[in-house]
This record gives C-alpha cells, structure tokens and sequence, in this order.
C-alpha cells in the first residue's frame, strides 16, 4: 500500500539537511584534526564551508521549524505519555527480535503517525533540543566574543566548543543509525525512495489488538490512500 | 631658525631645571624637622621622578624622556639594583656627562653576559637571534635593545595572561602604529595594522590572545621571539596554531605546557587558560568515547545487518520448501 508522507517542502529541507550535515561533518573533522587536515579539507577551505553551511543550515532549521508548525507537522514528534514505556519496549523488541524473524513493524505507518514510538521520541530530542543546541553554539564559535568570558574558571567559549564538538559528533553517529534503519522498509531502497517522491510504501497487514489507544489523528488526510 | 631652536632648547632646560628645583624646595619644606639623606636610588629619584623630565633630544624625533616612575621600577625586574649598577660613572655632577648617557652607551649586554647570573644562556641565545633580525639587519647600530624594552619597567611573566600579551605587542605597536617614534628609525611609512592583517579573521581576539612576535620571529632553535623575520617569512598558515601540535606551545607557552599539557583530560590543556584554539584543543576523553561509541554503532549495524540478511534467506528457504 502508499501513502502519501513527505510533502515537497519536507522533503527538500530532508534531503538539503543531509547534505549540509555530510559537509559540516567532513570539514568540521578537517577542523577537529587540523594537523591530519591534507586527508580531508585544507584548513582554510575547512573554515569556510562549515562558516557557510552552518549558517546555511541555520536557516534550513528555521524553515523546517517553520513549515512543522504551519503544516502541523509538529504533532507527528509529540509522544502519547500514557503508555509509552511499553510501546518503546514493543518497538525495542521488535529491532532486536521480530526484525529477524520477518515480523510486521509493530506500528504501522499512517498518515496521522509516520513515526514509531522509538523514532517519534528521538526525533522529538534531536530536532527540538540537541539540533537547536548545535546550532547556538556553532554561533558562539562563529562569534566567539559573545560567548560569556569566563564558566568556571575557563575561557567561556571552551563549554560552548566542547558542546559543540560532542553535539555534532551524537548527531552525525545519528544519521548513520538513521541511513541503516532506513533500509528497514519494505524493500531495503523503499523508503529512500518514498522521501524523495514521498509516497511511502508498505505492506498493509492487520494489527493485534493493544492495550493502549492510539494517539489521535492530528487531521483529515488531504490526498488518498492508494491500494497498490 | 637655529637660534630660535637654541633658544627653545635653552628654555626648556631652565623649565625644567626650575620645575626640579621647586620640587626639591617643596619637599624640604614639608621635612623640616628630618631631611632623609639621599643616598641610593632616592637621589636619582629626586630629579628623575618627575614625569616632565626630559631633554631636547639631536636625534629626530625631539624630546628625550628621562623620567623613570619610581613604583614601576621598583616592581621591574631591575627594582632590587642601585641605579649606579648600570649607570655607574660620570653622573655625580650636573648635567651627566654625555659620553656615559648618550644612547648606545649602556647594554644590556654589560651584566647579562656575567657567568655568575643565571640568564647568561638566554642573553646569549638572543643576541645571537636579535643579530639576525630584520630590525637589525636595516637599521644596524640604531637599534639596541631599548628600542623595545625598557629596563626600567621590564617584568618578566612567563604566565600567559592578557595583560602579558597586550604588553608584549605594545613593543611593536609603538613603532608600527605611531609615526613618530618610527621616524626615529626610519622614513619608511607603514600601512595601518588592520590593512596589512585584513587577511586574517577575528583579528580582535587574535591581537587579544597571541603576540605578535609569535607569528613575526623564527621558530628555528633557539627560538627566543628575537629574530623578528621580514613579513614575507611570518607564519600564515592557521594550522600552524590551530592544530594539536600548535608552533605557540614552543613559543608563547613554552613554560606552561610542560606541566599542564594534560590537566583535566584536555590536549594542551595549557592554551585552554584564556582561550579557545580550533584543533589544538580537543578533548582526548571525548575523543576516545567518540570513537567507540562510532565503532560499536558500525559493529552494532554490521550485526544486525547479517542477521537480517540471514534471516530473510532462511525465510527464503522455508518458503521454497514448502513450495
């Protein structure tokens, strides 16, 4: 079955924001390891595009966060408190177990809920906390005279880089997680091609009745769902 | 003309002269009952105290200062000498006599090449770099040590600190941002600082947290910042700094960064006092739990990988079978 998932404005942010994050993180390395710097980015060069991705991909998250709010998309990442824990543990369960085993995902993608209980709380934390505080301090890098002067008793721009080194680090080990675990759709390439044409496709199969009640839907779908 | 100058000159000595006399009037006058005999330093104090003290100078450039501030020498390295350790003959009578105070008459060589004194090494080492150096290489005998330092206020801070490195580019800064004490040396004229650096980012915080010689002197051993290099020669490249093995741990914290490089897990912890330095101060600890945590998603991801993969052909083959 396909639905319709990824609107275009979504996937343009998805797919310019994964390019932004491979140069961040190729010249934001080059930075890192300056003294290796010949086996990725000269350092000059390493400045500059991670000065202009950074603020390139400042925007793009204003956009996204933007287009969540107009779109209503931001309901997708707000988890059902009541029984979370054992839908985690179901979706948990699932990764280490039901995957191997040629299990139906335990949470069947629909329009109201594209994320699984697993994805919804992550990237609730990724895009609402860790990715606001990436970039706040890549900007405290760029303008370093902001940053306050001293934190207990250290140059105060050293919490800020030290932040953000271990921020961009957490998130780009994220995006490999999330390439891997892409590959969990219907066919290994279907959900790369479901956001870039954004009908995503899965096998439609009956869900065993739960304790818990699904979230609600956070609107009236606007396109149709197709049977393939 | 030359009269007028004469006569200027004249006046001003008889200013002075004055100013030193009404000086010491007053300060018989408030002492009444003891007058301190001026022995030592005070002597010289006596006169040499006062901010206006100075003399018409030959060389361009007009006034000679010879006003040292008592507290700031006492606070100098020098503080502890008698004034006649370095100044020691011809100064009884007034005016000195010429020959023992005329620019070029004094060394610093003089008491630093005494093997007895524990900087010996040191001076010797800079001498032989100050010889090489485009200030000297240019201006031959017009330049001296006392073109930059000053005896009379030199303290020597090893500890890296703002204050140290404001003081130390403010050596530079004197000549090279202010015409007329360059004219001094030369009718060579110097863009602006900021037009000649323009190429350099953050130049606020660079000026703020590096000297200037740590860019404009050889690294060459004995690397004491005292073969100051033509521009052409000065280090441009950012990762000579901004790397683990940063050029400023040899020269501006050469003292620190022995017994700090590891303090609190940080790679050269010791540039981490007042600054922040892209590349050069990473978090080893960090580092290390990056690097593991990276290898175990790839293990992580392999294995589940294969599991998968294995699953779905023994799936494959149940199906066949049962075909």
């Amino acid at each position: 079955m396909k639905i319709y998932l990824y609107p275009t404005w979504l996937r343009i942010w998805h797919w310019l924001n994964a390019l932004l994050f491979l140069v961040l993180i190729v010249s934001g390395v080059s930075l890192h390891y300056s003294d290796t710097g010949s086996l990725l980015m000269p350092f000059d060069i390493a400045i500059a595009s991670h000065n202009i991705a950074g603020l390139i991909l400042t925007g793009s998250y204003l956009f996204f966060v933007i287009g969540n709010f107009a779109s209503g998309n931001y309901k997708q990442y707000l988890p059902q408190p009541r029984g979370i824990f054992s839908r985690l543990f179901r979706q948990a369960k699932y990764y280490l177990y039901g995957i191997f085993k040629g299990d139906p995902h335990p949470y069947e993608v629909t329009r109201e809920r594209k994320f699984n209980p697993l994805q919804q709380i992550a990237y609730l934390k990724i895009m609402y906390v860790l990715f606001p505080a990436l970039i706040v301090s890549g900007w405290f890098l760029l303008f370093p005279e902001t940053a306050p002067e001293e934190v207990l008793g250290m140059a105060g721009i050293l919490p800020m880089a030290t932040a953000h080194a271990a921020l961009g680090f957490f998130l780009s080990l994220f995006m490999v997680g999330h390439i891997y675990l892409a590959t969990t759709g219907k066919t290994v390439g279907s959900n790369f091609k479901a956001m870039m044409t954004g009908w995503h496709e899965h096998d439609h199969h009956e869900e065993p009745q739960r304790a818990e009640p699904l979230p609600e839907p956070t609107r009236e779908p606007e396109l149709a769902e197709q049977e393939v | 003309m030359k009269r007028t100058a004469s006569l200027a000159s004249t006046h001003l000595i008889l200013f002075l002269l004055l100013t030193v006399l009404l000086a010491n009037v007053m300060a018989l006058y408030g002492q009444t009952a003891e007058v301190a005999p001026r022995s030592g330093n005070d002597a010289c104090f006596r006169c040499h105290a006062l901010s206006t003290l100075g003399i018409r100078d030959t060389a361009p450039g007009g006034i000679r200062n010879l006003s040292v501030a008592p507290q700031e020498f006492g606070h100098s390295i020098h503080g502890d000498l008698q004034c006649t350790h370095c100044h020691e003959q011809g100064y009884d009578a007034w005016p000195h006599a010429q020959e023992r105070t005329g620019v070029g008459a004094l060394r610093c060589t003089n008491c630093h090449q005494d093997p007895k004194l524990e900087l010996k090494e040191l001076f010797a080492d800079i001498q032989q770099e100050f010889a090489k150096s485009v200030h000297v290489q240019k201006l031959g005998e017009k330049f001296s040590c006392f073109s930059c330092h000053d005896p009379h206020s030199f303290r020597r801070e090893q500890e890296v600190s703002t204050r140290k490195i404001e003081s130390a580019n403010a050596l530079c800064t004197d000549c090279h941002e202010s015409g007329q004490k360059l004219a001094a040396f030369t009718e060579r004229k110097f863009a602006p600082i900021e037009v000649t650096h323009a190429w350099l980012p953050n130049q606020d915080l660079h000026w703020e947290h590096v000297r200037c010689v740590d860019c404009h002197t050889s690294y060459e051993a004995p690397n004491t910042s005292h073969n100051v290099l033509p521009k052409s020669q000065a280090v441009t490249k950012c990762e000579s700094c901004h790397s683990q093995n940063s050029v400023l741990l040899a020269k501006l914290y050469k003292y620190e960064h022995r017994e700090s490089r590891q303090r609190m897990g940080f790679l050269n912890g010791t540039l981490l006092n007042d600054a922040y330095i892209i590349g050069s101060t990473r978090n080893s600890v960090l580092d290390a739990v990056s690097f593991a945590l990276f290898g175990l998603t790839l293990v992580g991801i392999g294995g589940h990988g294969l599991l998968r993969w294995m699953g779905k052909k023994k799936r494959e083959a149940a199906k066949e079978e049962d075909a």
